[in-house]
């Protein structure tokens, strides 16, 4: 049976094999000899463009109007340069303590560091204003630090502008203006720049420079906010003695001398102010306390204390006294009094 | 009140002690029967400086303005070995003549402190008035406030101390005596010495029934050595 399948199989491939070789095509010797040369390349009829293709493709080509760009419009970003549109924007005046128009730090890391500042606005009278840029940006001579000063903060309250290049703290600028800034000399502000600085480049990460500079900016202009206090009131002083000579001199009234500190002193003239009440009632108090004191010793002494007389017989043939209190012996050796509480003859004692 | 040699309990009116038979007469056989002169200060055995002396004195002129019908008097004396200190001080304080105290104060209203430098003992000792008021306890706990100075032989302290608490407690005692004076008048007559031995005893129950308790027991005793 296997038999009879197999050369009926064999007998079928033999009268097929004729149509298939007419519709391949046939490798020759000599093809095979060309294609070693390098005469004929296999599949190269297939990589052929199609005449018919390609002039299809052409024509829908042709319908398609393609953008020409102006060469002007091409922006070109160079990290040295702070774009005007975004110049504009820094130096408008803000109510904000960050100014960051380029956002350089992201929404939670801003909120972060404006928090920080409003904390130190709160605390303090003298503010902060940040201004950040990137660590290699160029700002142009129109905009320095102390163009800016000059023309947002000169007339109002102490306020310490700060330029920020991110990630390069060295770079950092610092400028402190508006009233009182003038008794701050340029080395203080240099010296509290460059803790500053030290403080910022302990650290790594851009973000966490800001943060270090920010908090040891502030702690540096709290102690100096705290110096200009005592200087600002020996100014006050020394103010209120010169009118008070020229007064003197002049033979006028005296008139008010408007003390002013850092922190307006609200705090410390209040205190000044019930300190002398203060002292008043607590030496008024003392004295009530001493003649309570006095009255009551006095009372005291005066006080008479009788006992009512009562007929007692006589005992153990004692005329005027039989009473017999406790003993106590005070030796060392017999310890606490509490041991001696039931009193008992000496005779035992001895034993 | 307790006999000065045996420390027994006696009744108030005793003539001498039940238990051991002790009188005042017997101490006179070996102090003397005469007055003894003093002053309400008397240091002996030296104890004291003269600015203590009389830091202490204006303290006892003090305790008599406050209490006009008694004194206070110290004796600092050291005393032989076999001196019984509470015998000692009932005899003194029975003989004494205070040479800076008025007639008016007589030593019914005496306190006496004792101090015995020899034997580092201290006792008080009290006159007939203050009987109803002051009791052993009373005395004991003054004495035991003054114990630490006593052993450091800081006597000024000491007895400033004991002068200071004794008058606090006689304060209150005269205020009590004065608001409720019945009171007074029943604990002397009731408080004698065998009563309170016996409420002692058997504190449950009343004074008439522990006589008659103690009567019953003393019948049956009776007849049960009669049979």
């Amino acid at each position: 049976m296997r038999l009879a399948r197999l050369s009926l199989s064999l007998v079928l491939m033999l009268a097929w094999a004729p149509v298939f070789a007419e519709s391949l095509p046939q490798w020759k010797d000599e093809d095979y000899e060309r294609l070693r040369r390098g005469e004929i390349i296999a599949g190269i009829d297939i990589l052929v463009e199609d005449k018919e293709v390609m002039a299809s493709l052409q024509l829908s080509l042709s319908d398609e109007v393609l953008p020409v760009l102006p060469e002007d419009a091409i922006v070109v970003y160079d990290p040295k340069i702070v774009p005007d549109d975004f110049l504009e924007r820094y130096f408008k005046p803000s109510e904000d303590y960050l100014i960051d128009p380029q956002k350089l730090l992201s929404s939670q890391e801003y909120l972060d560091q404006q928090g920080f500042l409003n904390y130190h606005a709160e605390n303090s009278s003298l503010k902060i204003k940040i201004y950040l840029f990137d660590g290699e940006q160029n700002l142009p001579s129109s905009h320095t630090i102390d163009e800016i000063c000059d023309k947002l903060y000169a007339d109002q309250a102490l306020t310490a502008v700060v330029f920020c290049f991110m990630g390069n703290p060295d770079r950092n600028q610092l400028s402190l203006t508006g009233s009182g800034s003038g008794e701050i000399t340029r080395a203080d502000q240099r010296s509290i720049l460059e803790q500053a600085r030290i403080k910022a480049a302990s650290k790594s990460d851009p973000v966490m420079q800001l943060e270090s500079f920010a908090v040891q900016l502030s702690i540096s202009l709290f102690w100096m906010e705290e110096d200009l206090e005592k200087v600002m009131a020996s100014l006050a002083a020394e103010k209120s003695r010169a009118l008070a000579e020229k007064a003197w001199q002049s033979n006028e009234k005296i008139g008010q001398v408007d003390v002013v500190t850092a922190d307006d002193g609200k705090g410390f003239e209040m205190i000044r102010n019930l300190l002398h009440w203060f002292v008043l009632g607590l030496v008024g108090l003392l004295c009530i306390l001493l003649a309570g004191m006095v009255f009551w010793r006095r009372w005291r002494k005066s006080q008479r204390f009788l006992f009512p007389v009562m007929e007692l017989p006589k005992r153990l043939g004692a005329n005027y006294a039989a009473g017999v209190g406790a003993v106590l012996i005070f030796h060392k050796k017999l310890g606490s009094p509490s041991k001696q509480r039931d009193q008992i003859p000496d005779y035992l004692r001895r034993m | 009140m307790r006999c000065p040699r045996c420390v027994q309990g006696i009744h108030r009116s005793a003539a001498q002690c039940p238990h051991c038979g002790f009188a005042l007469s017997d101490l006179n056989e070996i102090y003397g029967a005469d007055e003894v002169s003093l002053k309400r200060l008397t240091d002996v055995a030296g104890a004291l400086r003269l600015r203590e002396r009389r830091k202490l004195e204006h303290e006892l002129d003090l305790f008599q303005l406050s209490f006009p019908q008694l004194f206070f008097s110290i004796y600092y004396g050291a005393l032989e070995d076999r001196t019984n200190i509470r015998q000692f001080g009932l005899w003194l304080l029975n003989h004494a003549a205070y040479e800076d105290l008025e007639i008016s104060r007589p030593n019914d209203g005496g306190v006496l402190l004792l101090v015995d430098l020899n034997t580092k003992v201290a006792s008080i000792t009290f006159g007939y008035l203050l009987d109803p008021y002051l009791s052993e306890e009373d005395t004991f706990n003054v004495l035991a406030k003054a114990h630490p100075h006593l052993l450091q032989g800081n006597y000024l302290k000491a007895t400033l101390i004991i002068i200071k608490q004794l008058s606090r407690i006689l304060r209150k005692k005269s205020r009590q005596a004065n608001r409720h004076p019945e009171l007074i008048n029943a604990m002397t007559s009731q408080d004698s010495g065998t009563s309170r031995e016996l409420k002692r005893i058997r504190p449950n129950r009343s004074l008439e029934d522990g006589s008659n308790l103690s009567g019953n027991k003393l019948s049956q005793q009776k007849k049960g050595s009669v049979e």
